[in-house]
């Protein structure tokens, strides 16, 4: 089930009902019960891999106190398995091991949902409770609710067991939390269903077809999937927020106006907030802080480690090895010009410095996502080669719109316009949007706006799949 | 206002909106006369010969150029990207409010049969929701849809993308008081006159041939089709227009596929025409794809229809 189908929705009303009725110490097996209901109903292999990941996690923590081998081999188990389980793809003639990069093919199939999350979140658990921060879990029932909680599975985010477990059997449902939960969940099914998925067929005509491209369609590409994976991933997390709220469980954010980013160490701290949180816990600082003595070296290698192991998570490939490699540049960049660019940004044009960032910074990011999006290195040099060479040809009109708009029949015009209005609206006024998402009172206008808007140009049928969902 | 008020008071206008803008959705998409669904059932066309089927006829066979030679006046039902069971429902609307033709040209290949090539296409019929002959295929060719329609404007909903920009020019088509669609009988001339490389991305992609599946729910509406213009007392002819020899290797049991369907022309008594002999099929100059012909290869291959039909209509 994906969070855009109404047979979910159907789902998530039956189950804050009951969840709402149920007393308090009945609520989270009824949780338990549902998530692994969710999980599989996705399908069985994914049920088998929470449940035996979880359990194989919750015996080594009992035991891995001060116990250096049964850590290790409970770190190696996790990762592995994301390793293992994330690169078989299937098909129609069955599964088929795969070293490439995970290719944006809708016939591409998971395996096990979501279990490049809760390996990580294993991992963290593991090593809080080695270190002595967390009391190893005395329920089997607590953990695996922690891997499995159905809003956050299939792409996070990623919570560290401190964040979630003091909620479970805690949780308190009041009148605001279903509010804002709500009004954050529609404004989720928003983002995916009038904007992300609005996007997807040009950047999937660019990125798929798009071998006799401009430079200005393939730059126009580039920009629209950088949005579209905004739209696409916030939305979803904004739908898992809100479900959680209305549940009584609060997640952590993952998203915080990235696109607003004057540096890519800004963007950092914005975008996938919990994973780079994740990865700066548990690899950069205990990485840099081991080598302290070589100072900046030492951050270089934090930076280093910390994207390699990330590309690696998006995807064993080159192009995940690419992507990484860009954001490496980026930010070591930053680190030796610090001290330059802070100069900058002390000088009376400030806010000219800030929005010539924020251009820079999109664009930088962009051109890193033409690896991330496309299937292979083939296809990303060729982008590449077409963005450096006939950039604004003398048909650049007809050949901009073209391809964006999938054929050029004025239906698919019409409906790229009509993306690109919403999308630019959106990104105007996202600050007061997010105001009104979090707000704990029942906004009229913004709710009847939001369903009517969903219903008038959202996509129903043919609903893309969360682009994470992948991972 | 207290929450709950406030709460009910924005789900009955919700409901109230999305239940008017679903009349207004009817009305406007009603009005457009680019969509033949909504065309042939406000226009007496009264055509003599209706050519129909999915892609191919749409833009190959131009009335106007046939028309000169029959001196029968003929139009172009056949529709893009569309499976039998959306060629049966425009057939159906055509028939309900048009004088009954003679003579019914119907496309049919092994690429019709498999349901991997075209697709029925929902959104068409949203419009005409209501109607028993409608409903029935829609929850055959399309449960999902079938399902979540009872809600308000849900059967325009679920397939905004196609049908808001109908729905704009639906009212524009009104407000203009403009009745004759932009491609008035029916023909679409092809817009690609360069070959577009879909042998070789074949070719790459099934590298040992590509073998046709026979789909039931194609077959079953390639036969309602055939039923309902006898039962109107239309000649039907089932034809095959010519297609590439050179795509013809990577196909392996097409001709297997092309005897099922002169299985099915046999069982009603009717002409299955196969124009695949033709020189023009031996070169890729006269085609844009494996089977689409270009303008020069639609303008020889219409000419050859002509002189075909212009014969059959002198022997009865």
């Amino acid at each position: 089930m994906i969070f855009n189908s109404l047979i979910f929705l159907c789902f998530v009303v039956v189950t804050v009902i009951i969840n709402h009725l149920l007393p308090q110490r009945f609520r989270s097996v009824f949780l338990l019960f549902c998530s692994l209901s969710f999980i599989g109903y996705y399908n069985l292999e994914s049920l088998v891999a929470v449940l035996v990941f979880s359990l194989f996690t919750f015996y080594i923590s009992r035991n891995v106190r001060g116990n250096r081998v049964l850590y290790v081999a409970g770190i190696l188990l996790n990762a592995y398995a994301v390793i293992m389980f994330n690169y078989f793809f299937a098909t129609r003639e069955g599964f088929d091991f795969s070293y490439t990069a995970i290719s944006f093919n809708i016939n591409s199939f998971i395996i096990a949902l979501g279990l490049s999350f809760y390996a990580l979140q294993n991992i963290a658990y593991l090593t809080e409770v080695y270190f002595g921060r967390w009391q190893p879990e005395i329920s089997y029932k607590n953990l695996l609710l922690y891997n499995s909680f159905f809003p956050k599975v299939a792409s996070g985010p990623v919570m560290l067991p401190r964040e979630f477990m003091p909620q479970i059997d805690r949780n308190a449902i009041t009148q605001e939390r279903l509010i804002t939960g709500f009004n954050r969940f529609l404004l989720g099914l928003f983002k995916k269903m009038v904007i992300a998925d609005r996007l997807a067929p040009a950047v999937h005509s660019v990125f798929d077809f798009g071998d006799a491209n401009c430079g200005l369609t393939t730059l126009a590409g580039a920009y629209l999937f950088t949005i579209q994976l905004y739209f696409d991933f916030s939305g979803y997390t904004d739908m898992a927020l809100g479900i959680a709220k209305m549940l009584g469980y609060d997640l952590k954010e993952n998203f915080n106006l990235p696109l607003r980013a004057s540096s890519v160490s800004e963007f950092w701290r914005r975008w996938h907030i919990s994973l780079i949180s994740w990865f700066t816990a548990y690899v950069y600082y205990p990485l840099v802080y081991r080598l302290r003595s070589y100072k900046k070296a030492a951050a270089v290698l934090g930076i280093l480690a910390t994207f390699l192991i990330s590309g690696i998570w998006h995807g064993i490939g080159i192009t995940f090895f690419l992507w990484a490699f860009c954001h490496i540049v980026y930010l070591i960049f930053e680190l030796f010009t610090k001290r330059l660019r802070s100069g900058l940004s002390e000088k009376p044009s400030y806010l000219f410095y800030r929005l010539a960032g924020i251009f820079i910074v999109f664009n930088a990011v962009s051109f890193s996502n033409i690896f991330f999006r496309s299937g292979s290195l083939s296809s990303a040099s060729l982008m590449i080669r077409n963005l450096f060479s006939g950039f604004l040809p003398a048909s650049w009109l007809r050949d901009f719109v073209a391809p964006l708009a999938v054929g050029g029949h004025q239906v698919d015009e019409f409906n790229f316009y009509i993306s690109i209005f919403m999308a630019a609206g959106f990104l105007l006024f996202e600050k007061t949007i997010n105001r009104l998402a979090n707000s704990e009172a029942f906004s009229f206008y913004y709710t009847t706006a939001c369903v009517l808007l969903i219903f008038l140009l959202g996509i129903f049928s043919n609903g893309e799949r969360f682009i994470y969902m992948q991972f | 206002m207290n929450t709950v008020k406030k709460i009910t008071l924005s789900v009955a206008i919700i409901l109230l909106v999305l239940a008017g803008l679903s009349r207004v959705y009817d009305f406007a998409l009603r009005h457009n006369a680019n969509l033949k669904a909504a065309y042939v059932q406000k226009a007496k066309i009264d055509a003599e010969i209706l050519f129909h089927g999915p892609c191919e006829p749409l833009w190959m066979i131009s009335p106007a150029r046939l028309d000169s030679q029959t001196h029968v006046r003929s139009y172009n039902l056949a529709l893009s990207h569309s499976d039998f069971a959306d060629n049966y429902l425009h057939l159906y609307f055509y028939l309900k409010h048009n004088k009954t033709p003679k003579l019914m040209f119907l496309y049919v290949t092994p690429e019709s049969m498999d349901a991997n090539y075209n697709t029925f296409n929902t959104y068409r019929f949203a419009a005409f929701t209501g109607d028993p002959v409608v409903d029935s295929v829609l929850k055959d060719c399309d449960p999902a849809y079938a399902r979540w329609t009872a809600f308000p404007f849900m059967k325009y909903a679920w397939y905004s993308s196609k049908i808001n920009f109908d729905a704009l020019q639906g009212l524009k088509h009104y407000m203009q008081h403009r009745t004759v669609p932009y491609y008035a009988d029916g023909y679409e001339p092809p817009t690609q006159v360069v070959w577009d490389n879909h042998l070789e991305e074949f070719i790459q992609l099934y590298p040992h041939g590509y073998n046709f599946e026979w789909n039931k729910l194609r077959e079953k509406y390639l036969c309602k089709t055939i039923a309902l213009a006898r039962q109107y007392g239309i000649e039907v002819v089932l034809y095959e227009s010519p297609v590439l020899q050179e795509a013809l290797q990577y196909q392996p049991n097409r001709q297997e596929i092309l005897k099922r369907i002169k299985g099915i022309a046999d069982a009603y008594g009717i002409e299955y025409v196969q124009f695949d002999k033709m020189k023009i099929a031996a070169s890729r100059k006269y085609f844009m794809s494996t089977l689409n012909l270009n303008i020069e290869g639609s303008r020889i291959f219409t000419d050859s229809l002509g002189r075909y039909i212009s014969g059959r209509l002198a022997a009865h």
